[in-house]
C-alpha cells in the first residue's frame, strides 16, 4: 500500500507549530490486514495518518480556534498555545490521527513536519515530511497536488490513487495508492529446480520471486 | 465512546439545573409557580448550584483548565463555545432574576418577568449541550435527530421533579405543575425509546472494507494492529459495552428514570394528596436513571475509527 502525502494548495510558506511527540502518541501507525482468499490473498500494510482534510471536523469542533486549517497551504495543525485539552478533536477525526499528551495536557497531531519542508537550509530534496524520508521501500511519497505533472500527481493518474473516504466525508487531501498486483500467475518467469534434485540456486530463485513482485 | 465521570456529571447537572431555571422561569411568567417568589428564588439559587457543579466537573475533563477562557472564541463553528457563551448567559441572568427577587417591596410580577431571559438561555445550553454530541459526524449513533430531544426531555424532566420537590419542601401542592411533569416524563420516555430503537436498527454505511479502501481485493481481516501498547485514542473511541448488559442497563434506566418518577408523579394527581416522600424519592430514583442514561449514551456509541480494527 502506498501513501502519498502532500501538501495540497502548493508549497508552504513559513510559519510557526509545535513538534512534540509523547510516549503514548501516534502520528503515524500502520496496520497490517489480510485480503482475499487463498492465492488472492495478500498481507498488506496500511499506514493510517492525519490526512489533512479539506473539511476538517476536527477543526469545526474546536473552541479555542487551537485546531486551525491552514488557508494558504491546508496543512491542519494544532496551535498548542491555545489548546483546553477538551478532547473533542480525538472523537471527532474518522481517521483516529489525534492523540492526547496526557502530561502536558493538550491534543497533538501530525503537522506534516512543516518546520522541516520549510527549512530553506536543507536541500531541495530533504525538504519532505520524515515519515516520506525514513520509508525504506519508498512507499510514501510527498508533493504538490495542485500541479497536475508533479510525480505524486502522475502517480495517482498511473495506479488508481484514490481518496480514504470514512463515514463523515471531510474531504482528505493525502490519496493512498493499492498495494501493486501481488506474486505472478504462475511460476514460468522463474527457473526451476533441476531435475535431479539439485538444490542449488534455491535462494536465489526465492529473492528473484520476491523481488519481481 | 469513553464515558468519562466528568462528563456525565457535567452533562446530568448542568442540565437538571438548566432545566430548574426553564420550569420555573416559565411558570413564573404564566403565574404557575408553585409557592411564588420564595420558592422560585429557592429553586433558582439550586439551579445555579447545580449548573456550578456542572462547570467544575467539565473543567476536570479539560487538560489545561487554566485556558478554559479561551474555549468562548469559535462561536462560529464550534458547539462547545456555543454552550460555553450560552451557559455564561444563563448564569447572569438567572443571578439578575434572584437579584430582582430578593430586593425590598412588593413586585412579583416583575421577578416573573426577570426570569423570562434565563428560561431562554437554559433550553439554548442544553441544546448546544446536545448539539456537541449530536454534531459529530464521525460517531453515528449521536449524529442523529434523537439526540437533541432526548437533552432537552430529560433536562426539563429533572428540571420539573426538582421543583415539584422544593414545592413540597414548602409544603405546596400544585397540580397543574405534577400534570406537566407526568406529562414531561412520558415525552422522554417517548424520545429515549425511539434514540434507542434508532440506534438499534442503524445500518452501518462503512466497514472495514470501506474504512481501509481494500474492500476491493476481497474480505479485509485485521493481522495486526498498528501499536501493542495502550492507545489513548482506542480507549476514548472504543468502549464496548456487550448486547445483553446494554439490555439490562436499558431496563434498569426505564424503571429507574421514567417508571417510578412516572408513578410517583401520578399517585398526587390521582389522590390529591401530596407529600414530600413520594416526590424525594421521584428526585432520587431519577438522579441515579439519568446518570445510567447517561453513562449509556456514552458506552453505546462507538467512532467510525474502530472499523479499521475489527
Amino acid at each position: 500500500m502506498g501513501l502519498l502525502v502532500g501538501a495540497p494548495h502548493g508549497q508552504p510558506p513559513a510559519a510557526g507549530a509545535e513538534q512534540a511527540g509523547n510516549r503514548r502518541t501516534w502520528f503515524n501507525q500502520v496496520f497490517s490486514y489480510e485480503t482475499g482468499e487463498g492465492s488472492t490473498g495478500r498481507t498488506v500494510y496500511f499506514p493510517g495518518v492525519c490526512l489533512h482534510c479539506a473539511k476538517p471536523d476536527c477543526v469545526a469542533v474546536c473552541p479555542t480556534g487551537a485546531s486551525y486549517r491552514r488557508t494558504d497551504d491546508g496543512i491542519v495543525l494544532v496551535d498548542s498555545e491555545k489548546c483546553v485539552g477538551c478532547k473533542l478533536c480525538v472523537w471527532a477525526c474518522p481517521y483516529g490521527a489525534r492523540a492526547y499528551d496526557e502530561v502536558a495536557g493538550i491534543v497533538l497531531k501530525c503537522t506534516l513536519c512543516v518546520e522541516r519542508i520549510e527549512d530553506a537550509r536543507l536541500a531541495a530534496h530533504e525538504r519532505v515530511p520524515v515519515c516520506v524520508a525514513a520509508c525504506p521501500t519508498h512507499a510514501r511519497h510527498f508533493g504538490d497536488f495542485n500541479d497536475p505533472d508533479s510525480d505524486v500527481s502522475r502517480m495517482v493518474q498511473q495506479r488508481d490513487g484514490f481518496d480514504l473516504i470514512s463515514e463523515p466525508d471531510c474531504m482528505p487531501t493525502c490519496k493512498y495508492l493499492p498495494p501493486r498486483n501481488g506474486r505472478p500467475d504462475s511460476d514460468d518467469a522463474f527457473p526451476e529446480p533441476s531435475a535431479n534434485g539439485d538444490t542449488k540456486g534455491q535462494p536465489s530463485r526465492w529473492t528473484d520471486g520476491s523481488l519481481l513482485r | 465512546m469513553n464515558p468519562a465521570r466528568s462528563i456525565i456529571v457535567f452533562t446530568v447537572a448542568s442540565g437538571a439545573g438548566c432545566g430548574v431555571l426553564a420550569v420555573t422561569g416559565a411558570c413564573a411568567a404564566i403565574g404557575l409557580l408553585p409557592g411564588g417568589p420564595p420558592v422560585g428564588l429557592r429553586a433558582t439559587a439550586l439551579a445555579l448550584v447545580l449548573i456550578a457543579v456542572g462547570l467544575a466537573a467539565a473543567s476536570c475533563h479539560l487538560g489545561r483548565p487554566e485556558r478554559m477562557l479561551q474555549t468562548f472564541r469559535q462561536w462560529r463553528s464550534s458547539w462547545l463555545t456555543r454552550e460555553a457563551i450560552a451557559a455564561l448567559g444563563t448564569v447572569i441572568f438567572a443571578g439578575v432574576s434572584i437579584v430582582v427577587g430578593v430586593l425590598p417591596g412588593d413586585h412579583g410580577s416583575a421577578w416573573a418577568w426577570s426570569c423570562v431571559p434565563a428560561v431562554v438561555l437554559a433550553m439554548a445550553t442544553v441544546s448546544c449541550a446536545a448539539m456537541i454530541y449530536a454534531s459529530l459526524r464521525a460517531v453515528p449513533q449521536w449524529h442523529n435527530a434523537f439526540v437533541l430531544p432526548c437533552y432537552l426531555l430529560l433536562s426539563l424532566m429533572t428540571g420539573t421533579l426538582l421543583l415539584v420537590l422544593f414545592a413540597q419542601l414548602s409544603a405546596i401542592n400544585h397540580a397543574a405543575v405534577d400534570i406537566f411533569a407526568a406529562a414531561v416524563i412520558c415525552a422522554a420516555l417517548l424520545a429515549k425509546t425511539g434514540y434507542w430503537r434508532h440506534i438499534d436498527h442503524m445500518r452501518p454505511k462503512s466497514d472495514i472494507g470501506t474504512a481501509t479502501g481494500l474492500g476491493r481485493f476481497g474480505a479485509v481481516r485485521l493481522l495486526d494492529p498498528p501499536q501493542s501498547e495502550a492507545d489513548f485514542a482506542i480507549g476514548e473511541l472504543d468502549r464496548r459495552i456487550a448486547r445483553g448488559t446494554a439490555r439490562r442497563l436499558r431496563l434498569i434506566v426505564l424503571v429507574l428514570l421514567f417508571a417510578c418518577p412516572l408513578a410517583l408523579t401520578l399517585i398526587p394527581i390521582a389522590t390529591s394528596v401530596a407529600s414530600l416522600g413520594p416526590a424525594a424519592i421521584a428526585v432520587l430514583s431519577a438522579t441515579v436513571g439519568v446518570l445510567l442514561e447517561r453513562w449509556l449514551f456514552f458506552a453505546e456509541a462507538r467512532q467510525t475509527r474502530m472499523l479499521a480494527y475489527v
